[in-house]
């Protein structure tokens, strides 16, 4: 048993450097991004070995899930707006894409090696300060350890990471809160005025029945990785991540998406952060600091808190891929008065 | 038993390898595509083999996320890459 699961460590740990070294190397953009979410999902397999399944859940439904889906959309927008538009010759007898026709890095312009040098002295710096700060705190004891299990008893929750996210660090987690809306808010004022998402191509029958079949469980497993945040690895960011690609699904194919009023989109958008705002000033009123709870309510709190920050973030994800998508900002507020399966990409790339 | 599960789990993860060839030389953006939404489906397996070897539950949800978040990209790609939806046009509806 153990044999076997040294050789699969090993495995995995080579081919993770690998992978990211070509990610970071590949000349091909559509190369390092498919490396990219290979790379997240053996990084979601190294999280499990190493026992951390909270993250391992994060880098799944974000790094594997979410991010790939943002990329390729993303790269899919900059080669339409390019400079150069794709030559007829892209694209090879059979319909595929010819590889080495695809966008590339262009070439920089090499920095002198005075430039990498200093570079590389303050980089290794930094990593050196880092590491002495760091490895002595790896070595002592059992202190810390003691300190969160009788700390837990006061939580409102059970599960470790929770309490740490939700209770003790807060103030972290609201901060970086406040920066995901900070991006969706920079992604929308830069693309606010131009079109809607266009739901082009039709979706076929195998497309529309997937969606048809795949949604309702996303959502459920949503509400359960939420409801387990409190007990088992899971939380807020993870089911958001659940909701925003599905989100995303209904965005990329012409199914009949829930409209929203602008409003209500904009009061969702803002909720998390200004309900984790409100906790955090009850407790400064109630038990005297910020962002503290009264250990009674604790358990309420945070269920809350996390609710109300997974619709939020959900549809920050969203708004971030709208934000990306080639015929920019709306979104499924104007859906409805686009006529199902109007123009085909391909034509309307013609014409423009 | 314990050996099975760990040594099939092994077994896969070296598949996944296997498959990153596939990526790495492509040629078209639809083989590494392809070959990536592999990993999607092996990642499942091997988590809820370890899950099972290592007796942890909690990877069982892992693997639920990694099952259902794969084919986002996937659909993402043919949904959005312009040159898959003309090879849409193309290659893909000349069997119907």
């Amino acid at each position: 048993m153990d044999s076997s699961l040294a050789w699969f460590d090993a495995i995995l740990t080579l081919t993770l450097v690998v992978v990211a070294l070509r990610v970071l190397f590949a000349q091909d953009l559509f190369q390092a991004i498919v490396l990219f979410i290979v790379f997240g999902l053996l990084l979601s397999l190294a999280w499990c070995r190493l026992g951390a399944v909270d993250v391992a859940l994060a880098e799944a439904a974000i790094g594997a899930g979410l991010t790939g889906a943002l990329f390729l959309n993303t790269l899919a927008t900059t080669r339409r707006h390019g400079d150069q538009a794709p030559p007829a010759e892209t694209i090879d007898r059979k319909g595929a894409w010819v590889d080495d026709k695809l966008p590339t890095l262009r070439p920089r312009p090499s920095t002198p090696w005075t430039g990498r040098l200093a570079f590389g002295l303050v980089a290794g710096s930094v990593t050196a300060w880092m590491a002495a700060v760091v490895v002595p705190l790896a070595v002592s004891s059992d202190a810390p350890r003691i300190a969160i299990d009788e700390a837990m008893l006061r939580s409102g929750v059970t599960n470790p990471v929770t309490a740490v996210l939700l209770n003790f660090r807060a103030y972290d987690t609201l901060l970086e809160v406040a920066v995901l809306m900070l991006a969706v808010l920079t992604v929308s004022s830069l693309t606010a005025g131009s079109a809607r998402v266009s739901k082009a191509l039709p979706s076929g029958p195998v497309l529309t029945s997937f969606v048809r079949l795949i949604l309702p469980v996303v959502v459920m497993v949503a509400v359960y990785v939420l409801w387990s945040g409190t007990k088992a690895p899971g939380g807020a960011f993870q089911a958001a991540a659940l909701l925003g690609a599905g989100g995303v699904l209904l965005l990329v194919t012409d199914t009949q998406s829930p409209s929203c009023a602008r409003y209500l989109r904009r009061v969702l958008l803002v909720a998390g952060l200004a309900v984790f705002l409100l906790v955090g000033l009850g407790g400064m009123l109630g038990a005297g600091r910020f962002l503290e709870y009264p250990p009674a309510w604790a358990g309420v709190l945070i269920t809350l808190v996390e609710t109300v920050l997974t619709v939020s973030i959900a549809l920050v994800l969203v708004m971030l891929f709208v934000g990306t998508s080639p015929t920019g900002a709306e979104g499924s507020a104007r859906a409805s008065d686009e006529t199902p399966g109007a123009t085909p990409l391909v034509s309307r790339e013609r014409t423009s | 038993m314990n050996v099975l599960i760990l040594g099939v789990a092994f077994f896969l993860l070296v598949n996944v390898v296997a498959g990153l060839v596939r990526v790495w030389r492509g040629p078209t953006a639809l083989d590494r595509m392809l070959a990536s939404q592999l990993f999607g489906t092996t990642g499942t397996a091997i988590l809820l083999l370890l899950a099972e070897g290592l007796s942890n539950p909690a990877l069982r949800d892992v693997a639920l996320v990694f099952a259902l978040l794969a084919p986002i990209a996937t659909v993402v790609f043919v949904r959005r890459w312009p040159l898959s939806s003309s090879a849409n046009g193309g290659s893909f509806h000349e069997h119907e």
